[in-house]
């Protein structure tokens, strides 16, 4: 007998459940700001939380199940119509779901005990029934609905005895228990194991069977959803379902229990669909106007992608760009130049169908930075409550596309910069006051895309960071000696915050973690083939700034020489190339270092032998060739032999172990097979060959 | 200690002495291509080569437990492909390749304290054939993580100054 | 070979559905995310039974059926609904819009492929 496998099952309710909690927290983060709700938003809102409900108990995760159970049955009443929204109410919301997704963690990781579930649940409980006015009314209710709980879901168990509620309120109040809860539970006898389902009737039924529901037949009528009114009684808004349908029928439709709804036996019952529609007799039910009217989750044009479906075709298209090269690379060595140029024509072709199939298969990896973006706004929000601090959150190039694959990597380096800059960064309103700053701290995070970057800067208004403190520090952890602190730059010392134990918080808040610290942002940043840096001004505040390379895979590289070895430089990191004259080259400094004098700017020289150890040709700078790269703000010249020809190449992952080598960022197969090294400018430059 | 799958060793030569590897760790066998070197690398290290599209370094076992501190590398000189467990392929140096050898895995002799060139800890045993001993290499214990992390001189515990300027 | 589509935005309720079908001998399930892909897969196919959820963006479940009934090709076909309750509101609506019968979730695969077993048989 086939069984679902509950824990691949919990996994998708997760990724799901992300997703609804996002929507939702956006919808809630806005309800709090505007201090109001429309009606179309209450109604999403429901659908949301009914969604996890409905689904978190096909997984089993009865406590969840429990506790969205209430929630809903809450935005129920504030759907139809019985409470009116409140400003306050958003944030009692805010705290229900955010709730909600302990509870969850908590139950998927085996961790909920019942006592905690039943006072956290009570607690919640108990503030929104202050909402209603009708305490009374409320107090049966919560009881009617812890009952309610108990039968509300179907869950065969292994346990041996059937069924045993879910949740401990039953237990204590045997006597209340409705008849109805027999319908959905087995009994709890050992020697009827075939009963731990719910019967089969409970669960199937045929609609030609029901017969005890009166109705007026209207033929193919569409009848539409019914909305309950304050005096409890339920009326149907018809809709015509097509343009013939001249009549106009719009019936009431009392059902047979009407007369018995109570507000203590059929609210819970009362839960309808949403009826966003309006009765328009003669509008014909098209496609377009349902659409509009729901808030378009455009989940209907697109679908869900494993993204390693997506590397594979990288990948394959790595293996064609090679393939590519080889042949290039023999056409070359052909002999007869007529068939040579003729395939070389074609060849171009190839070339040019490659790089749109790449270009293609990219953009399906990239999403817009929306996707990282929305997470910090209610993160913010949360954190500056807890610092009882005022920040406002801007975003810029939420449309700006990154590779997927990076956002997972990004999110946690971003996260963190932002709660340092909330906690370190942004003063308190009465010290920003005093300093005469709006009360209000601005954070600010944007994304753009130049020169082949992807650049994301992180800023905030706040104080800028206190270098004499972080210099010192630095200091009394041998990060530098006397001598380096007394000669860094307001730049460089501004970058020791990214030294390994260097925690200026004296009291290590929660916030930022414990001396985590930004050095494990900068690692992770770099796993990412990128760089950060930060500038600060004191009293002003600091700018964080990030630079990613935009794709993971492809790079246009150009092949250089150095004694009889040759390397491969990214494209985007060259600025331009030159053949110096002996005039430019100039020495400066105690260890007569060479410059390059490059209209007006001093580029300090870099000769790659040294940092390959390999063997060289020229010896005269003015014999070779002069490389200006950049990274991010500086320039060096990086002297080479000379150059060969440009083309792109597959970046091949090299053993991690091999990371640490000097100015190689990557590896490739090249055309005749071997492996070339690629040039890592930022390694370079970082470690000031 | 790993489970042994099969039975079949493919033997090879390092100096004067006989080593084996389980046949189903071994992808390829291949006389001593072009090796992009690799600066900074560790002395075994010869550098890295193109295995099946990967970028596999290149691992020269007798400079790694010093049999050969300065070997030849001609056309006769012989990489052996494998594949550790956890998927990564490496290229082994030897000096060269012998015959496969059926073993019985569970009649090793375990690895003496002294008289092998290569330290007990990476051998999975010794197989005695007629008259020959077989040394069983562990290759997943010698190209193990902490092994791996040898490969460069550079280690990444040590730390800069993070300048912001060139 | 009866063909089955099943219409549901949650893609683990459809992995659910189509896994129990799969295992109860019904190989041939078709996805649909939400009512408006629900009637194009409908319509760019003949399917022998359709099992649709009722929360869904787009259109919902009963929407999709009254669109559905439309069709000569559905007038009659077996149509599930895939329910959180089991009220007396559901069942008139179902009943209203012409569905078959109704599935309340969670189910377990045993109680579905009976539901499909008997409407299919009808």
């Amino acid at each position: 007998m086939a069984v679902f496998d509950i824990n691949k099952y919990r996994q998708m309710f997760l990724e799901e459940a992300e997703d609804i909690f996002e929507t939702i927290d956006t919808i809630l983060l806005e309800a709090e700001e505007s201090g109001d709700m429309d009606n179309e938003t209450v109604n999403s809102l429901f659908r949301s939380v009914h969604t996890l409900k409905g689904n978190s108990a096909s997984v089993e995760l009865a406590m969840f199940a429990a506790l969205a159970h209430e929630l809903e049955f809450f935005m129920d009443r504030l759907r139809n119509g019985e409470l009116a929204f409140e400003e306050s109410m958003a944030e009692l919301l805010i705290e229900g779901v955010d709730t909600l997704k302990q509870i969850l963690e908590m139950e998927l990781s085996g961790e909920l005990e019942e006592s905690f579930f039943h006072t956290t649940k009570m607690s919640l409980l108990q503030k929104i029934e202050s909402f209603s006015e009708d305490a009374q009314e409320m107090v049966e209710l919560v009881i009617l609905e812890e009952e309610k709980d108990d039968f509300g879901l179907l869950l065969p168990t292994d346990d041996d005895k059937g069924f045993g509620p879910i949740s401990g309120e039953y237990s204590e109040k045997p006597e209340e228990m409705p008849e109805s809860m027999e319908e959905y539970f087995g009994l709890f006898d050992d020697e009827a194991p075939q009963s731990e389902l719910p019967p089969f009737e409970d669960v199937f039924g045929l609609f030609d069977d029901l017969e005890e529901i009166t109705m007026k037949e209207a033929k193919e009528e569409m009848f539409g959803f019914f909305d309950e009114l304050e005096d409890h009684s339920i009326s149907v808004a018809t809709v015509s379902s097509s343009a013939e349908e001249s009549d106009e029928d719009h019936f009431g439709f009392f059902m047979e229990i009407a007369p018995q709804l109570k507000p203590k036996a059929s609210l819970p019952e009362k839960r309808s669909e949403p009826n966003p529609k309006e009765a328009h007799p003669e509008a014909a039910v098209d496609e377009s106007k349902v659409a509009k009217k729901f808030k378009a989750d455009t989940t209907s044009n697109s679908i869900r992608v494993d993204l390693s479906k997506i590397d594979g075709l990288m990948n394959n298209i790595g293996e064609l760009v090679i393939a590519h090269s080889m042949l290039s690379q023999y056409i070359y060595t052909m002999e007869d130049q007529k068939t040579k140029s003729d395939l070389s024509e074609r060849l171009e072709l190839i070339d040019r169908h490659i790089r749109e199939l790449q270009e293609s298969v990219m953009s399906v990896r990239m999403v817009p930075m929306e996707t990282v973006f929305s997470k910090f706004p209610k993160v913010i929000r949360d954190t500056a409550k807890k610092l009882d601090k005022k920040i406002d959150f801007r975003s810029f190039g939420e449309s700006v596309e990154i590779d997927k694959a990076m956002i997972e990597g990004l999110t946690d380096p971003l996260m963190h910069i932002v709660r340092n800059g909330l906690d370190h960064g942004i003063e308190s309103p009465e010290r920003r006051r005093k300093a005469g700053k709006p009360e209000t701290g601005t954070l600010m995070m944007s994304a753009e895309q130049a020169n082949g970057q992807m650049i994301i800067k992180i800023q905030d208004d706040g104080g800028g960071i206190n270098l004499a403190k972080v210099t010192a520090k630095a200091l009394e952890n041998g990060v530098i000696d006397e001598h380096q602190a007394y000669s860094m730059s307001d730049e460089e010392k501004a970058m020791l915050i990214f030294a390994p134990g260097l925690s200026t918080a004296d009291a290590v808040t929660d916030i930022s973690g414990r001396g985590v610290g930004m050095d494990v942002v900068m690692s992770n940043i770099k796993k990412l083939g990128g760089i950060v840096k930060v500038d600060t001004e004191e009293g002003y505040g600091s700018t964080f700034t990030i630079a990613l390379p935009l794709t993971l895979a492809i790079l246009d590289g150009l092949n250089i020489r150095v004694g009889t070895e040759q390397f491969i430089l990214p494209l985007s990191a060259i600025i331009e190339s030159i053949k110096p004259e002996e005039e430019m080259i100039k020495q400066i400094g105690d260890t007569q270092s060479e410059v390059l004098m490059l209209r007006n700017e001093f580029i300090p020289v870099v000769r790659l032998h040294t940092i390959f150890n390999v063997e060289y040709e020229h010896q005269k700078l003015s014999d070779g060739l002069l490389i200006v790269v950049r990274s991010a703000a500086q320039k060096i010249a990086l002297f080479v032999d000379e150059f060969m020809n440009q083309q792109q190449f597959v970046i091949k992952p090299l053993d991690r172990n091999f990371r640490n080598a000097r100015g190689i960022g990557g590896a490739t197969v090249r055309g005749d097979g071997t492996i070339g090294l690629i040039i890592d400018t930022m390694n370079i430059l970082d470690k000031n060959y | 200690m790993s489970i042994i799958e099969s039975n079949q060793l493919l033997t090879f030569k390092l100096g004067n002495e006989t080593y084996g590897i389980q046949i189903s760790k071994v992808r390829e066998i291949l006389t001593y291509p072009t090796v992009t070197p690799i600066p900074d690398a560790s002395r075994w290290v010869k550098g890295v080569i193109n295995l099946r599209g990967e970028v596999a370094p290149v691992i020269d076992l007798r400079v790694r437990f010093n049999i050969n501190n300065d070997p030849v590398y001609t056309n006769r000189t012989i990489i052996i492909a494998v594949k550790t467990q956890d998927a990564r392929m490496i290229g082994l140096v030897v000096d060269e390749v012998s015959d496969m050898e059926n073993a019985e895995l569970d009649r090793l002799y375990p690895a003496p304290d002294m008289g092998t060139s290569i330290a007990p800890e990476y051998l999975k045993g010794l197989f005695k054939k007629e008259d020959k001993m077989i040394v069983i290499l562990d290759i997943d214990r010698i190209l193990d993580k902490e092994e791996m992390q040898k490969l460069s001189r550079q280690s990444p515990e040590t730390t800069h100054v993070l300048s912001a300027s060139a | 070979m009866p063909k089955i589509l099943i219409v549901d935005d949650s893609n683990m309720l459809r992995d659910m559905v189509k896994y129990a079908l799969n295992e109860g001998g019904y190989p041939d399930v078709v996805e649909a995310v939400d009512g408006v892909d629900g009637l194009e897969k409908a319509k760019s196919a003949v399917f022998d039974l359709i099992v649709t959820d009722i929360n869904m963006p787009n259109m919902n479940g009963f929407d999709l059926i009254v669109e559905l009934r439309k069709l000569p090709t559905y007038a009659k076909t077996p149509i599930l609904t895939l329910t959180t309750e089991k009220n007396d509101d559901m069942k008139a609506k179902g009943k209203a819009v012409g569905a078959t019968g109704w599935i309340v979730k969670p189910f377990v695969p045993e109680q579905l492929l009976k539901a499909v077993g008997i409407v299919l048989s009808r």
